[in-house]
């Protein structure tokens, strides 16, 4: 449920005009990431050339948002307030079904239960009115 | 840190970052390091006995490497590294393999980035550094001791240059009790791919 940007007390992402299309994307609801137009890579995080070949054009393509934890770690300790009622509390390295990268919380799910190859698919969590953050939850495999 | 550390003191300290415990990381301090680099025909002439560097190379650039462990790792990399270990440019330099190395220096902010030097380096095959550290093989009278100061984790975090300063007391036989025998060739390794080897 979305809260307000005054009651949401956890760091909120700084909107570039270089990332602003990928949290549009959120907003919307679909997980977009930049395809490059010359060798097909998709990366993440945004950036303003291709990784692979430094081609500087791409096109911010639509993903399955699917995938399977590659790593995985457990915070027990809070280094924001905010998050002192979350810990213990995962963050997980998901490694998309197109090839990027990318962390996030993975939810309804034991901590302990975590594995590396666990089938994932995002979830869009709806923090402030203008803020949507890319998570996951398990998914049948 | 001055008292013995045992497996189960490590158990038992806090999950800080779980699978981490709080002894999994380095210390957090002030310090200085120094190291003196002349020619080895200038240090010839001076009071200590020299220690030579026979092979270095720096951090490693491209689009798979990753400063916090192997290429490949990273949020950013999206594909398995092809290794070689033991084959980087400064074994060739200095002219010898892993298995010359008499013990091994490396960064260790965080206990696991020894694990994955090792690897990295070609002292054990991709996964299986845990397996490789157990039973008393980097220890002083081990077959390839390691951070034997204590490191960063136990010594003092000095980016590394206190380990420089031990790789030069052991090669000069200074180290007292911690001396490894007969030590002639030490390398520094770091897991983000730099390297220095040293020798008598």
């Amino acid at each position: 449920m979305a809260e307000s940007e005054s009651r949401y007390e956890k760091p909120l992402p700084a909107i570039t005009s270089l990332n602003q299309p990928y949290w549009e994307a959120l907003k919307r609801h679909e997980l977009r990431m930049q395809r490059c137009d010359q060798c097909g890579r998709i990366w993440y995080p945004p950036a303003p050339l291709c990784p692979g070949c430094w081609s500087r054009k791409f096109t911010w393509t639509q993903l399955s948002g699917r995938g399977r934890v590659s790593a995985w770690v457990v915070f027990h300790q809070a280094y924001f307030r905010a998050y002192e009622k979350d810990i213990p509390y995962n963050v997980v390295e998901v490694e998309l079904d197109e090839g990027p990268r990318i962390l996030a919380n993975l939810l309804d799910v034991k901590n302990s239960d975590i594995h590396a190859g666990m089938a994932v698919e995002v979830f869009f969590d709806d923090v402030t009115d203008s803020i949507t953050l890319a998570k996951f939850k398990p998914r049948a495999s | 840190m001055r008292e013995p550390i045992g497996v189960e003191d490590h158990q038992r300290s806090r999950y800080v970052c779980e699978p981490l415990h709080l002894l999994d990381y380095c210390l957090i301090n002030d310090g200085a390091a120094c190291v003196i680099v002349t020619t080895a025909e200038r240090a010839r002439d001076l009071k200590q006995a020299p220690v030579y560097i026979s092979g270095m190379q720096g951090l490693p650039g491209g689009s798979e490497e990753f400063i916090w462990a192997y290429p490949g790792l990273g949020v950013l990399q999206q594909s398995v590294f092809d290794y070689e270990a033991g084959l980087q440019p400064v074994y060739r330099m200095a002219g010898v393999t892993p298995k010359d190395i008499d013990a091994l220096f490396t960064y260790d902010a965080f206990s696991i980035v020894a694990w994955i030097a090792l690897e990295r380096f070609g002292f054990c095959k991709l996964g299986e550094a845990a397996s490789f550290t157990q039973n008393g093989r980097i220890e002083v009278g081990g077959e390839l001791p390691m951070n034997t100061h204590g490191g960063l984790l136990s010594e003092a975090h000095i980016m590394g240059w206190n380990h420089q300063v031990e790789i030069v007391r052991q090669l000069r036989g200074q180290c007292g009790l911690r001396q490894v025998k007969d030590a002639e060739v030490i390398q520094w390794a770091n897991a983000y791919g730099d390297s220095i080897i040293y020798h008598k």
